[in-house]
């Protein structure tokens, strides 16, 4: 038997748990989080359930359908476009009056729609009860209790989506504009009916005045009419009866299907108390920060140790073996892949710290908290979540700034991210300072990530006086109620995160480590110093001789240019199995933390220019950006060894 | 008395009248349920001033100033005085307490269920009221923390 194709798209408000209920449906393992704004492109995936074969897609939150910024217009645009056969449509079910807004456009929509009432575990802990049964009935479609984060019910859902025995019919708006509506509808009929736009939603749009449902009637040249039929109501400005009727619709059903207890002061309210406090709030931010690099250092420290081990016992193996291929595996696998392997556990943990930030809800606290800041820097508080996710990976926390509506300001928060050191270059950073600041390491990496703030945020001055951006977008931020991370969501956070890491380990670190061995073996016999590498490191050399960077350090950030990793598997493979001991030989102190700041601030990964590529549409951010920062690394890291050369005489 | 959101201190209660906010913010406020009638509480007010969290049907959300002095409410009952128009009023809490604050209200014959009679409150800067016969100026800071009724 043929199996039967269904599309499903999942719907809602930011931050209801689409991607937890998308995680059940699929068995997948899209990352989650608690705040707004998580997911801002749309993701597939595909399950079969008896013999339907059914796609579902996970759509960014959006509030309403009228779409301002890209993460919400990627959702409006695919329900229009695709109309997907049933639109699940989650929703916080603490929170009914305002997530049933989107439900009701939804049906003006005319999308088959099912009414999932998530974080039902959250409605029992509030005491609020709820008449399902009696929603279904008033809203005319069918009504599923889930727990997303737990699993759900796939028959329950299934069954549901593919019931066709209830029918919406609203008549929520004032009977004349009800007529005014017929009428426009009755206007654009025949010139649009070979698009397959929802005409109710079309016309009920236009009159909210939404740019899309009038560029959609200006080109059927629909609009002269229209506005005419409206003036003759008294509907020329509807937006506020038509919010008004559908809330008074929302109010009226909840009467009748919820009971809420007396408000008192929840958990939420008292952690608020004291995270947004007007005199503990920013330290208590900032001893967050320290607490979460702290945390990711001490804990990782000794199984970094014993990985290093490990490498050192399978490099003395390695060496045993004759010939090139002992070469090739000692000097370069191990001493090169090992170099960056070793950090495998400082990657894992700090995700794992960022992972308790995300999920427990304090990302919006601090985005309150460090709004005015922003706001002198020209940025808002929804520019800094990208910032923060910044320190884990710049290519995936470039695509969060769709969430920015101002165009400019988005473009601004795209080019200063990579300023943002990530955790590659945490490595790179971990192995100089590990080699020249003993006991003071940590301190010296904290003071590359302040400088690495301070830096973005300058930027962003420069940049918003070059692009002339005045506008910094009105913020309108949600915050979500706190709640406990689970294993499991960290767990998941943590992998879907690492594993990126891994995989650049074993495809183009590996790659570009084999390649410098390669490089640096040839001509055949040679030693490094007369090899291939030595002759593109001495060429390349003079350009770096005012930094005092030797050859061997020249080569390592040309190919750290592919990703930062690479800049210390390329030393490593000169080391000869001591890295420390080697960098000691080409660097002094200041020469080191020179070479630091540079390593901070010159070029994006490729794999960051390749998605600023993709986020700005054009080839002119990121060349522009790669020419930027070289330049500026290069400005920097000579005037801080000029001026620490003169201070501290070594 | 009609002043903007920007004006409330923290724990004032609205309802919001209109605004004339610009359009786009205006429908994405009300896609989270701000509407006209509605009833805001403000929370919080960040440690820089600004932005400040709102509470409207148990979503709390931050807006900047920029946004907040755009939209028009209507205190209610028990409100700052930082917020009561020229009128009599009776005084039915302190917010918070202190041995200071207690001074400095005992200073100016405030105490709960005293009547107020404010002259003047230009919504920033110092309000002028008669408390038991005598003309007191009260700073903004202090009136945000004393909560009135209307004498009927």
């Amino acid at each position: 038997m043929m199996a039967k194709k269904i599309k499903i798209a999942l719907i809602g408000n930011p931050n209801v748990g689409k991607t937890a209920l998308f995680n059940a449906l699929t068995g997948s393992h899209q990352y989650v989080a608690n705040w707004p704004g998580v997911t801002v492109e749309k993701k597939t995936g595909k399950f079969s359930w008896k013999d339907y074969e059914v796609d579902v897609v996970d759509l960014p939150g959006i509030y309403t359908l009228r779409a301002r910024s890209i993460d919400e217009r990627v959702a409006r645009d695919y329900l229009i476009q695709e109309r997907p056969d049933v639109v699940l449509d989650v929703v916080d079910a603490t929170n009914l009056s305002r997530n049933l807004y989107l439900t009701i456009q939804l049906s003006e929509m005319n999308l088959k729609t099912v009414l999932i009432l998530n974080q039902m575990d959250q409605v029992e802990n509030m005491n609020i009860k709820i008449n399902t049964s009696e929603l279904s009935k008033r809203l005319g479609i069918r009504v599923v209790e889930t727990v997303a984060t737990k699993g759900v019910d796939l028959n329950e859902i299934m069954e549901a989506a593919l019931d066709t025995s209830l029918s919406v019919r609203y008549q929520i708006y004032p009977e004349p504009f009800e007529k005014l509506v017929k009428k426009i509808e009755e206007i654009s009929k025949d010139e649009l009916k070979n698009n397959d736009i929802p005409l109710r939603w079309l016309t009920l749009s236009f009159s909210e005045g939404d740019e899309l449902a009038k560029k959609i009637l200006e080109k059927g040249g629909l609009v002269k009419e229209i506005e005419k039929a409206a003036a003759a109501s008294e509907y020329q400005n509807a937006s506020l009866v038509i919010a008004r009727s559908r809330y008074n619709f929302i109010s009226s059903t909840l009467k009748q299907v919820e009971v809420r207890p007396k408000v008192s002061w929840t958990v939420t309210d008292a952690l608020d108390h004291v995270f947004t406090h007007k005199i503990l709030g920013i330290p208590i931010f900032v001893s967050i920060l320290w607490m979460m690099f702290e945390f990711a250092f001490s804990s990782s420290s000794p199984l970094s140790d014993l990985i290093e081990l490990g490498f050192n016992v399978l490099g003395g193996y390695a060496h045993a073996i004759p010939g090139w291929l002992g070469s090739l595996i000692g000097n370069g696998i191990i001493s090169g892949v090992g170099s960056v392997l070793v950090f495998v556990p400082l990657i894992f943990f700090m995700f794992f710290a960022m992972g308790i930030l995300e999920d427990t809800g304090y990302m919006s606290r601090a985005a309150f908290l460090i709004d005015r800041l922003m706001h002198r820097f020209k940025l808002s508080g929804k520019a800094f979540i990208p910032m923060i996710l910044g320190f884990g990976c710049n290519a995936s926390a470039i695509m969060t700034t769709r969430t920015i509506e101002s165009e400019k300001e988005r473009l601004i928060s795209i080019l200063i991210n990579p300023f943002i050191s990530c955790s590659a270059r945490l490595v790179v950073y971990a192995v100089i300072a590990g080699a020249f600041f003993g006991k003071f390491a940590g301190l010296v990496i904290f003071s590359i990530y302040m400088i690495s703030v301070v830096f973005a945020l300058s930027m962003a001055v420069v940049f918003s006086f070059l692009l002339k951006s005045r506008e910094s977008s009105p913020l309108t931020m949600e915050l979500p109620r706190y709640q406990l991370p689970t294993g499991k969501g960290l767990w998941i956070y943590m992998w879907s995160r690492g594993k990126h890491f891994l995989k650049k380990a074993g495809g183009i670190i590996l790659g570009a480590t084999v390649l410098v061995w390669f490089l640096s073996n040839m001509p055949w016999g040679t030693n490094a110093q007369n090899s291939w590498a030595a002759d593109i490191g001495k060429t390349l050399a003079p350009i770096f001789a005012p930094l005092h960077f030797g050859w061997h350090i020249t080569l390592a950030l040309l190919f750290g240019g592919v990703a930062k990793e690479v800049t210390v598997t390329t030393l490593g493979t000169f080391a000869g199995g001591n890295l420390s001991v080697f960098l000691k030989t080409v660097l002094d102190p200041i020469n080191a933390y020179a070479l630091m700041l540079f390593v901070l601030i010159y070029i994006p990964c490729v794999a960051t220019q390749a998605v600023m590529h993709m986020e700005t549409g054009s080839y002119k951010w990121p060349i522009l950006s790669v020419v930027w920062s070289l330049s500026s690394a290069y400005v920097i890291a000579f005037l801080f060894e000029t001026v620490g050369h003169l201070v501290v005489r070594i | 008395m009609i002043v903007t959101l920007r004006d409330c201190p923290e724990n004032t209660k609205c309802v919001l009248v209109d605004s004339d906010i610009p359009d786009s913010l205006k429908n994405r406020l009300m896609g989270m349920g701000w509407l006209p009638g509605k009833l805001i509480e403000v929370v919080r007010r960040a440690p820089m001033g600004d932005p400040t969290i709102y509470l409207v049907d148990s979503t709390k959300i931050f807006l900047r100033e920029d946004e907040s002095q755009m939209i028009k409410v209507k205190p209610v009952y028990p409100m700052p005085l930082a917020v009561a128009e020229k009128g009599v009023y009776k005084i039915v809490s302190f917010l918070g307490g202190g041995p200071r604050f207690m001074e400095r209200a005992k200073n100016n014959d405030l105490s709960i269920d005293n009547i107020v009679e404010v002259i003047s409150n230009l919504l920033r800067g110092k309000i002028i009221v008669i408390v038991n016969g005598r003309e007191y100026t009260i700073g903004r800071g202090f009136s945000e923390r004393i909560f009135v009724e209307a004498v009927k």
